[in-house]
């Protein structure tokens, strides 16, 4: 009591802040370490997420939706009454909303937490040694986030220092800078990291940025530079910095020990399989997000992938399967093109048979074996029936064996799923990693870009590199690339390789954009022979279970043994028929006796009047700004195509 | 405003006029007898009988008996310091017994206000109070919920669902803009002790906990009044004074109550079969447009809907059944003139109306007063509290208690929730589906919560002997509260059962709980985790706050002053930790050497503290002029060093026109006019927020290999160094009165409020571009303005028959003057700009569904339809409703529309009720007694237009896929329209939520009254001559009624408040005791 006496508000500055920090973030290196570690965090997918398919503009699968690699209608691949729209969803969101009373993990506010410390950090006095590779880890990620902006809505506004809104008069206002001069900001940031950066990380640091994959990210960035989409007059000086970009990186990841990853040996795929097991020290690791593969605590970050993956017979999830365009996309062994090869013909109803090694390593069709933890020796069926006579043609078979559920093509992904994976959990607490790039893209990179520059044969030896890992025959060192002639050749054969070889990797949508192969209102359909994705129905195949070569009519399931008799067959019998040894051909002999092979069509919506097909409009090449956040900045202009705003801005300059 | 208060004061000057042409007379003089007792039957001594009008007067003898002489016709009235005044006209009978209550309301009496104590009649703001002993009776577990409806301006939210859950308090619609440092939680005051929380808000915890029977009284600051709570009381005050020993025999006294409880209203759901067409509607033709031959997963067969038309699985059914509460308190005081004491304690205890809930509390209190010599005084006072609550450890599909009771109302009417005593799972695993309430009750996951307190106040007072009415007063309290929340989340099997299409119904969807095992294609078990962990945690808070006062009061003459100085002191702190390990086994007792798996936790703190300078000054003159200073200085830690004081004032005065020697009225017994302002002002904001600041964020860092998770440092607001207080001007003019005999009374509140510098972060025309968030700042500005009534009227007929009324009305609107507006959304009609904060409902015109292609092309046709909701036209299906379509997008640069462009979308809104929130809540409170016999009625009531609507989960259509469905929805659903399945329906199909469902129209309108019934007290106190045979000096008996049954609801479905599937809020039927020795 005696100290109201004194009527000293002394002891109230006493009261401390328990639950924060201030300055000391930019003078104690742990703290700094935190600080760079929370980016990480804000760009990096959360837990839960299926790292193979998602993307952080979207924060989902949507973007491969818009592809020809996962069916089901979307924003980007849907007739809008008044396209072009700036209040409709169509108008991509990723930039971000306004400023609101809670923080936000949007792009404008993981650059001012990265700018806040560029301002701060060389103010306080920490070492050198310290502090370099924390800058370099954030200029890294700025030129990143910025990147990311660029290719989807061309020019943004370059807010390069930490602003702040509080009081009055101060000018906020930063123009929309041109693409060109956004580009020329992300590689001197990239400069910047790859001169701070450590060339590698050690294993207790794996995963984060080191100089080769900012090295490698700026030959991304100069390679979509180069690319169509922007360099709409093909200026070769552009594709030749490309190249020297590419250069420098896969000189500088070399260099370091970086590499195709070899373990496992290129026959049959075996290493291209290995790599995604392999955490620290991955040789094909040039750019990674980690996950935990730890059950416990929620605190943990697991990749939804295996889950997501995984058929529900086996215990996971079955949310996504493959469709039959990305399985056309697969050569056969000898790298050519199914139908192309004459050394092994194609015919829808032996699809499987003779493909690239990545074949069986990314889809899982009916019969296929695919192990887990608790069935070594688990054969995936996703066949169907009838279960009455069918009165016409249009009638579907409505019998199935996945009585829980098949994915809607009845072809599994398993690119990347581990065989070791136990179903305990449902597949949920993966700890398998996502390369966000790998080795094999910096070779293509280089392979696209040599092309740009008429290095002709130097693209395809990078090319030939990629697929001679894949397991596919040699025929001379060619690779099934023989009859690769033109320019134009070459590029087809680069952003084939790239559909194949990074099939499922949140890829393919990037390249259908570089190269505006949606449609071919650019005539690069046409160049590079490819079929443009407006107007296509994704499409699954139907496997129909037959008796005596019709098809196979009852309730029970053909292929299971009920007191050890099935209907038809035994789908996987104890003691093969005479003349058969081996899983593999009684597979055949399954599918050449009981089993029709069919195109399946309503994977995507099956709608009564208005036949749907995919619907690209071409102002999705640069998007255009949320009307929640253009209405905070009516003096940036808004993309050309889309409405909203007081005046347009070009996204070519 | 004005005018509505002019209508109303006129129309009751009329009936006091009417009332007062009762007189009557006659000549002959009667000698009248009889006796008059108090509530408690027992004779009052000395109490005035009077003839009205004349001289004529007597007084009681001992046992209260009277004789006086009268004429037919004259009235008696009966008058006693401290009773209410009653009159009785003298008729045939020469017998009048009378009983005279205690006069709650009297003039005369002290009520508590902020450090002191006054007479009602020197009041000059709008304070109420109330009586504990009024509420004491209710069967509830904390006083708020008891206040519903009984004082005007005052909102009571929840309380009566989940099994002690506290109630909320609002005064006067209260509001709080700023994120995260604001609430409208109103400051409590508990013996002079202002209760706040570690981080300096105002804290309800020790309020929620107190039990009616240790309270004397509450008293609410609405306005200015409360300016000498400084800062913290922009929200209003309550003040709480607890019981005190009072000089005399001991007294000892117990109360207990034995109650039953069960829902008010049960959300109606759908049936079996009406789930069953729901689904074939929505996947139908002119749904989802699955084709049912090939789509067995997305429809029933004809004969599962015949199947389920005998069917209803119905797990809440199954699972809630009545449950039942009780209470008992006992208290003791007593005294000398030299020592008081008061001890007391409660017990109530709560089961719930699912297993695992439960809810027990103990409160106990203890008080003396010495006086140590004729100038020294000191006082002890000690108290606390220990609950205990149980809940269903809900952790499948996110964490949340309500799961359980959603889960199971929600639960698909088809399936059993076990077959042949194995619990049943979904065929799909989605975290939701993975829920079973019978397993994880089975397993006692449980969650609970013990908290317990205790609070020690000191005091000495020192009357100043060398200069008359000066006193010093020191205080100390000291308040510790303990908390500790558990919980068990264990694994628990269940099985998925894949039924074979044919034998399980023609599309396998039949369920039947009794089907032999074998006779399914596969049962696989599921190992689900409810969590898969056990979790501790722990709080610890303390507070402390030192008074030093000084008192001045003295009479002069006919001036009266008082005067009051204090410093307060207040230190508050909380910690928190909690940890948890998983994978426990499935025979855990909640001890972590129980669990097997990883060790992990956290903890938490915060501290914040106060210094205040407090000063008041009354003036009253004769008692008619009456006026009021206050003053308070407080210094806050939110704020940057250099901003810490804010200074607060009002100023009050007050009219007792009654008193005049101009006024004379036979009807006006008692008439007083007063004016309040008072600048306040508030610290709505949180803490640290003038620097700079990141946090730590565990495990949202970097993820490096599988092993431990980092830890990251996120950027927090952008600091506002020079944020300071807020201010917050009130005003308030008051009315009060008394008429006829003091049998109606009148209170009238007119109230204007300005709030400017109102702290909030401005964010709404800041560039994108700048991204993260903002500190407040001293930005906005508000007003907000209402009146107030409250009439009451209290009365006699004959001699044993009672009866009165209390209506509590009150309206209420705002301003948002200055806010945090974009500028570009403001010009849009619906957008949100500076005006009435509440700026009606905008919604969409609804023009009917579309039932035929013929309605449909009829449709596009009128608006040439492009696309409604992102539906092209040519895909409507009938089934739809329909939207007009009015306007085009608006243009950027000139703010004005485009001509209606045939897509019917957000641009085409309309206007469809001018107020969003009902205009009127009224509390009504009724009384009647007959002899011993009392009934007491609480009704409360909202209307006055507004918008209420069919809520937007009841709105959300189900997953299309059945397997993947994991909800029911309320029976509403029951009618859909299809041409085919069901030509007579009247509810759109759900298969596209943007369409028909999610857009508000009048469709969806329902009306915006509610009236409800909230409790009814049934009392009977045993006549003298047997509590006298008994030999204790009174029983009271009483049978209570809370939320027995809604008068008006304006849903058919659900009951009309809240969300229709959580927890609802429950009636209760007690039966209990009163005795005293």
């Amino acid at each position: 009591m005696m100290s109201l006496a004194s009527c000293s508000d002394d002891f109230l500055a006493e009261k401390e802040d328990l639950t924060g920090v201030n300055e000391q973030v930019y003078q104690d290196p742990i703290l700094g370490k935190f600080y760079v570690d929370y980016i990480y965090k804000l760009i990096l997918p959360t837990n839960g997420t299926s790292a193979f398919t998602w993307d952080l503009a979207v924060n989902n699968d949507n973007f491969s939706r818009t592809t020809d690699e996962l069916p089901g209608e979307v924003n980007w691949n849907k007739v809008w009454a008044a396209p072009g729209t700036n209040t409709d969803a169509n108008c991509l969101p990723y930039i971000g909303t306004r400023v609101t009373q809670s923080i936000a993990n949007n792009t404008y506010t993981r650059l001012r937490q990265i700018n806040l410390f560029l301002d701060n950090i060389d103010k306080y006095g920490m070492a050198e040694a310290d502090k370099n590779p924390l800058k370099g880890q954030l200029y890294f990620w700025r030129a990143w986030q910025y990147f990311d902006l660029v290719r989807l809505y061309g020019g943004v506004p370059l807010v390069l220092t930490a602003q702040s809104s509080i009081g009055e008069g101060q000018d906020l206002k930063i123009p929309r800078s041109s693409t060109s001069a956004c580009i020329e900001q992300i590689v001197a940031d990239l400069d910047k990291a790859i001169a701070l950066c450590p060339p590698k990380w050690d294993n207790a640091e794996w995963s984060r940025i080191n100089s080769g994959a900012a090295a490698a990210f700026k030959g991304r960035v100069l390679l979509t530079w180069a690319s169509p989409l922007f360099n709409r007059t093909d200026d070769i000086s552009r594709w030749q910095r490309a190249y020297d970009a590419n250069t420098e990186a896969k000189t500088l990841l070399e260099a370091n020990g970086f590499k195709l990853f070899n373990t496992g040996g290129f026959a049959n795929g075996a290493a291209w399989e290995n790599m995604w097991f392999v955490e620290a020290g991955n040789s094909e690791a040039v750019i990674v997000y980690g996950f935990n593969n730890t059950s416990s605590s929620n605190l943990m970050r697991n990749n939804n992938w295996e889950r997501a993956c995984r058929s529900k017979t086996s215990g996971g999830a079955g949310s996504i399967g493959a469709t039959k365009q990305i399985m056309d996309a697969f050569p056969m062994k000898d790298g050519k093109a199914p139908g192309v090869s004459t050394a092994y013909p194609y015919s829808l109803q032996t699809f499987y048979k003779n493909r690239d090694p990545r074949f069986y390593k990314t889809f899982v069709y009916s019969g296929a074996p695919w192990a887990y933890a608790e069935d070594v020796n688990f054969k995936q069926f996703s066949y169907h029936w009838y279960r009455t006579a069918p009165v016409d043609a249009t009638i579907l078979p409505n019998g199935f064996t996945e009585t829980l559920g098949t994915v809607n093509t009845n072809v599994y992904i398993r690119k990347a799923i581990n065989p070791k994976a136990s179903n305990a959990n449902a597949y949920q607490f993966s700890g398998t990693d996502y390369m966000e790039m790998r080795f094999a893209e910096v070779l293509l990179n280089l392979a696209e870009s040599a092309i740009g520059i008429n290095k002709l044969a130097e693209g395809k030896s990078l090319i030939a590199k990629v697929r001679e890992r894949a397991g596919i025959e040699s025929n001379g060192g060619t690779f099934g690339l023989g009859d690769v002639v033109t320019r134009d050749q070459h590029f087809a054969a680069a952003i084939n390789e790239r559909k194949v070889e990074f099939a499922y990797e949140s890829k393919r949508f990037w390249d259908l954009r570089r190269w505006m192969l949606f449609n071919d209102d650019f005539g690069t359909c046409t160049r590079l022979n490819q079929t443009p994705i407006e107007g296509m129905r994704r499409k699954g195949i139907f496997f129909i279970a037959q008796k005596n070569g019709a098809n196979y009519v009852g309730t029970a399931d053909p292929f299971v043994p009920v007191n050890g008799v099935a209907p038809v067959a035994d789908r996987n019998p104890a003691t093969y028929p005479a003349g058969i040894t081996t899983y593999d051909q009684y597979v055949d002999y399954f599918y050449a006796n009981f089993i029709k092979v069919v195109e399946k069509d309503n994977v995507d919506p099956v709608n009564a009047t208005l036949p749907w097909k995919f619907k690209w409009y071409n102002q999705y090449y640069f998007f255009g700004f949320p009307p929640n956040f253009l209405n905070t900045a009516l003096y940036l202009g808004q993309t050309s195509g889309w409405s909203g705003g007081t005046s347009t801005f070009d996204p070519l300059q | 405003m004005k005018q509505a208060f002019k209508i109303i004061f006129s129309a009751v000057l009329f009936s006091m006029i009417c009332w007062s042409s009762f007189a009557q007379n006659s000549n002959e003089r009667l000698t009248i007898t009889g006796k008059v007792v108090d509530k408690d039957g027992l004779g009052v001594i000395g109490l005035n009988v009077i003839e009205k009008g004349t001289k004529n007067g007597v007084l009681t003898d001992i046992d209260g008996n009277y004789k006086i002489q009268a004429p037919k016709g004259a009235v008696l009235q009966f008058t006693y310091v401290g009773m209410k005044t009653s009159e009785r006209i003298v008729g045939e009978s020469t017998t009048i017994n009378v009983t005279v209550d205690e006069d709650a309301s009297g003039l005369e009496e002290v009520v508590v206000v902020g450090y002191g104590s006054q007479k009602k009649s020197h009041l000059t703001g709008a304070i109420q109070t109330i009586k504990a002993s009024e509420i004491e009776d209710l069967p509830t577990n904390n006083l708020a919920v008891a206040l519903a409806g009984r004082i005007v301006g005052i909102d009571v939210s929840g309380g009566t669902a989940r099994p002690g859950k506290a109630a909320a308090i609002n005064v006067r619609k209260s509001v709080s803009l700023s994120k995260d440092g604001g609430n409208t939680t109103p400051l409590y005051v508990i013996d002079g002790v202002l209760q706040v929380a570690g981080d300096g808000s105002n804290d309800s915890t020790l309020f929620d906990s107190l039990d009616a029977s240790e309270v004397e009284s509450l008293t609410f600051l609405k306005d200015a009044a409360a300016a000498i709570y400084g800062s913290r009381s922009a929200n209003g005050v309550v003040i709480v004074t607890t019981k005190r020993g009072k000089k005399g025999t001991t007294k000892f006294s117990y109360a207990g109550l034995y109650g039953y409880q069960d829902e008010t209203y049960r959300t109606k759901m759908l049936n079996a079969y009406d789930y069953a067409m729901y689904y074939n509607i929505m996947n139908g033709a002119n749904g989802n447009n699955r084709l049912p031959n090939n789509s067995p997963q997305y429809f029933f067969s004809d004969d599962e809907l015949q199947y389920f038309k005998t069917l209803d699985y119905n797990q809440i059914e199954d699972e809630w059944k009545p449950s039942t509460n009780q209470k008992h308190t006992l208290n003791i005081s007593g005294g000398t003139e030299k020592a008081t004491f008061f001890a007391g304690g409660s017990y109530y205890t709560q089961t719930g109306n699912l297993s695992n809930i439960d809810f027990a509390k103990w409160t106990f209190r203890s008080g003396a007063d010495f006086n140590i010599s004729d100038n020294f005084k000191a006082g002890i006072q000690i108290a606390g509290f220990l609950n205990d609550r149980t809940n269903t450890n809900s952790r499948n599909g996110g964490t949340n208690e309500e799961n359980d009771y959603r889960r199971l109302l929600n639960a698909a009417p088809y399936l059993p929730q076990y077959i042949q005593g194995l619990g049943v799972q979904r065929l799909n695993t989605s975290n939701e589906s993975q829920y079973h309430f019978g397993e994880i009750n089975r397993l006692g996951n449980i969650s609970t919560n013990k908290g317990n307190n205790l609070s020690v106040n000191l005091n000495v007072e020192y009357q100043m002997p060398f200069i008359k009415g000066l006193s010093a007063r020191a205080s100390y309290a000291r308040n510790v509260s303990y908390n500790r929340s558990t919980y068990i989340g264990t694994k628990f099997t269940v099985y998925q059962f894949e039924t074979t299409p044919g034998i399980h119904g023609a599309n396998g969807h039949i369920y039947d709980p009794n089907a032999a095992l074998s006779s399914f294609t596969k049962i696989t078990p599921r190992i689900n985790n409810n969590g898969n962990r056990i979790g501790w945690g722990d709080s610890r808070s303390q507070s402390e706050q030192t008074n030093l006062n000084l008192v001045y009061s003295r009479d002069f003459g006919k001036h009266s002053v008082s005067g009051l100085f204090s410093v307060e002191r207040g230190e508050s702190e909380s910690t928190g930790d909690d940890f948890y390990k998983e994978d426990p086994l499935s025979t855990t007792n909640g001890q972590l050497f129980t669990a097997a798996g990883v060790l992990d936790g956290s903890t938490t703190g915060v501290e914040s503290g106060s210094l205040a300078y407090v000063g008041r000054l009354n003036y009253s003159y004769s008692e008619k002029y009456l006026a009021e200073f206050l003053f308070r200085s407080d210094a806050s830690t939110k704020f940057a060093p250099e901003n810490y004081w804010g200074k607060f004032y009002s100023l009050s005065a007050g009219w007792v026109i009654s008193k005049e020697d101009f006024f004379k009225s036979s009807f006006v017994d008692f008439l007083k006019f007063r004016y309040s302002i008072g600048k306040l002002g508030a610290d709505n904001t949180k803490a640290w927020q003038w620097r700079q600041r990141f946090t730590y964020r565990n495990a949202e860092g970097i993820v490096i290999g599988n092993g431990n998770p980092t830890t990251g440092l996120k950027m927090e607001v952008t600091p506002n160094r020079d944020a300071s207080w807020s201010d917050e001007l009130k005003t308030n003019f008051g009315i009060d009165s008394k008429f006829l005999n003091n049998r109606l009374s009148l209170t009238a509140e007119m109230y204007y409020n300005i709030a400017t510098r109102m702290l909030m972060s401005k964010t709404g025309d800041v560039p994108a571009t700048v991204g993260g968030s903002v500190a407040a700042e001293n930005y906005g500005k508000r007003d907000n303005y209402g009146y107030e009534f409250s009439l009451g009227w209290d009365d006699r007929i004959g001699e044993d028959f009672k009866y009165g009324v209390n209506v509590n009305f009150g309206w209420g609107n705002d301003n948002q003057i200055v806010g945090d507006f974009n500028a570009q959304e403001s010009l849009l009609p619906w957008g949100v700009k500076a005006g009435p904060s509440d700026r009606g409902v905008w919604g969409h015109d609804y023009v009917g569904m579309l039932k035929t292609q013929e309605d449909i092309d009829a449709y596009v046709a009128k608006y040439n339809i492009k696309s409604v909701f992102g539906v092209l036209a040519a895909n409507l299906r009938p089934g739809s409703l329909s939207y007009a379509d009015i306007r085009g997008p608006m243009n950027t640069a000139t703010g004005e529309f485009a001509p209606a462009d045939g897509i019917v979308d957000e641009w085409d809104q309309i206007k469809l009720a001018k107020r969003e929130g009902t205009r009127y809540s009224m509390g009504t409170n009724f009384k009647v007694g007959y002899k011993n016999i009392t009934l007491n009625a609480v009704v409360t009531a909202s209307f006055g237009g507004g918008w209420n609507e069919v809520d937007g989960q009841t709105r959300k259509s189900m997953k299309s896929v059945i397997n993947e469905g994991i909800d029911n929805r309320p029976s509403i659903w029951n009618n859909i329209y299809d041409p085919v399945l069901n030509p007579n329906g009247t509810m759109p199909n759900p298969y596209n939520e943007a369409l028909n469902l999610a857009p508000t129209s009048t469709f969806w309108q329902r009306s915006a009254t509610s009236i409800q019934m909230r409790n009814i007290n049934l009392g009977y106190a045993m006549p003298e001559r047997f509590t006298k045979a008994l030999g204790i000096s009174s029983c009271r008996l009483n049978l209570t009624a809370i939320n027995p049954f809604i008068l008006y609801n304006p849903f058919d479905y659900k009951s009309p408040n809240g969300a229709y599937d959580v927890y609802p809020d429950i009636k209760t039927y007690s039966l209990g005791i009163n005795l005293a020795f």
